[in-house]
């Protein structure tokens, strides 16, 4: 690797980047659609939750973001949670990117307030520096531990932003 | 200055080290002179400043009555007039925001940040602590500075760590050891700590942080909201006449250490941490999270 400054990614000759978010929530990933305010704990190292990314293209994951989902009214998330939780995350390769549980609202939940001028979940992704190259068809795994909430349901949601990596003549 | 090694250095001057900041009347006058050491110079590239939290909500009543004019090195001021300092950004410095100081200025060994504060409000500024940011310089070889193997892998990578029972009161900084595993080096880039979802007061915080040999990184300890940054969850912030909530801090914007600082693995860091929170009636004795962000080195 050499010197280059952060964030300034250069595509590779040959090839085109597309910004890409994937994005995981109760609706493709049935271990998210539980009410977590149960206290659910999916934080043992071997009891994660698989991301599974797609087959095409190369990922290269450069930042994410989380949030709560608060109630589900016809599926229209019109609420969201504060980020009482803790979450950690493994790349392709089984490299955690932490040490430990971390807090999530210290991780990757930069949105506070939950409401601004009216709108949703402000704030911008938290980003991976260096960026992580994800294959085609790479699993990533989430690890999450809530506690026990009598007053709200949760539903967790995760949202990671990067780029799909094409060869020209593939797209 | 590209033969000389930056290290980053926080100037920190309040009612430890001035007590006339700690109450500042209304419309009173105080001059400042922060001295800088003789180990090394220093430059200036962004400030924050606070007073403390009060009493009834997180809120640090009061800090949009504080005005400030500062001087270079030569005692020539930085504007020729008092600025009321939410003028220059958000939320004064802190969660993750400082105010950018740009051109940097340069201090030499020995020599003062001339500081005028002035208070313009009709209540007292309680526990004025300004924190002036940057970097320190020194020859090569004077302080250790580790740096990247000539090929290595690297991962984004977080070290959580805990202050456990940390008591309400602490009588002097609380020692805690960060030792980096031994798999690989760590890039120490940008912190966040805090405790939001406490059912008790937990706002007087402050941590110093120190390399290997207990040089410091700061010349007193900082406030966790300056250093670390975090979200502000629970926080507001004068603005329009009454308080408001911050947006947009939390881990998209940590508090930032320029330069990094690298730790080879199984290395020791310091990071001493104090506590001041008697004057909240409900604060307890509380287990405070730290994160270290940054990038594992993995030489190959």
């Amino acid at each position: 690797m050499i010197y280059r400054p952060q964030f300034a990614y250069v595509t590779p000759p040959g090839c085109r980047d597309v910004d890409f978010i994937y994005y995981f929530d109760g609706s493709n990933t049935p271990a998210l659609n539980q009410n977590f305010a149960t206290g659910l704990d999916y934080s043992a190292p071997t009891g994660g939750i698989p991301l599974t990314l797609e087959q095409d293209v190369p990922f290269f994951w450069r930042g994410l973001k989380v949030s709560l989902r608060a109630t589900l009214t016809n599926g229209d998330p019109d609420a969201y949670g504060e980020p009482n939780f803790t979450m950690r995350l493994m790349d392709n390769y089984f490299n955690f990117l932490s040490d430990d549980m971390v807090p999530a609202e210290q991780y990757g939940f930069p949105m506070n307030p939950l409401v601004f001028n009216g709108q949703l979940l402000t704030g911008n992704p938290v980003p991976l520096e260096p960026e992580i190259y994800c294959p085609p068809g790479g699993v990533l795994w989430l690890f999450l531990k809530f506690p026990v909430t009598a007053d709200i349901d949760y539903f967790p949601e995760l949202a990671l932003y990067g780029v799909k990596r094409f060869k020209e003549c593939v797209q | 200055m590209k033969n000389y090694i930056e290290r980053h250095f926080d100037y920190v001057w309040g009612p430890d080290q001035d007590s006339r900041l700690a109450s500042v009347a209304p419309n009173e006058v105080i001059e400042l002179q922060i001295p800088i050491s003789a180990n090394a110079p220093f430059v200036l590239r962004s400030r924050a400043m606070r007073v403390s939290y009060g009493t009834g909500t997180k809120a640090q009543n009061n800090l949009n009555h504080l005005l400030l004019k500062w001087a270079n090195a030569d005692r020539k001021f930085q504007s020729q007039h008092f600025i009321r300092q939410n003028l220059l950004g958000p939320y004064w410095g802190q969660i993750g925001n400082p105010l950018p100081v740009y051109p940097e200025v340069f201090y030499p060994q020995q020599s003062h940040i001339l500081v005028n504060v002035l208070n313009d409000g009709a209540s007292a500024l309680v526990n004025v602590t300004l924190y002036f940011r940057g970097v320190e310089l020194y020859s090569v070889g004077a302080v250790k500075s580790y740096t990247y193997p000539p090929k290595f892998g690297c991962l984004p990578y977080v070290y959580p760590q805990v202050v456990t029972s940390l008591a309400v009161t602490t009588s002097g900084a609380v020692r805690n050891i960060f030792t980096v595993k031994t798999d690989a080096d760590f890039v120490l880039r940008g912190l966040q700590a805090g405790l939001p979802f406490s059912s008790t007061p937990v706002q007087e915080v402050f941590i110093q942080l120190k390399d290997e040999d207990e040089k410091p990184y700061s010349s007193a300890p900082v406030h966790a909201d300056v250093l670390c940054g975090n979200a502000g969850l629970g926080a507001i912030f004068p603005a329009n006449g009454t308080y408001i909530k911050p947006v947009g801090g939390g881990p998209a914007v940590p508090g930032l250490l320029f330069p990094e600082i690298y730790l080879p693995k199984n290395h020791i860091f310091y990071f001493d941490v104090t506590r001041s929170d008697a004057a909240y009636a409900e604060a307890t004795t509380v287990d405070y999270p730290i994160q270290f962000i940054g990038m594992k080195v993995f030489e190959k």
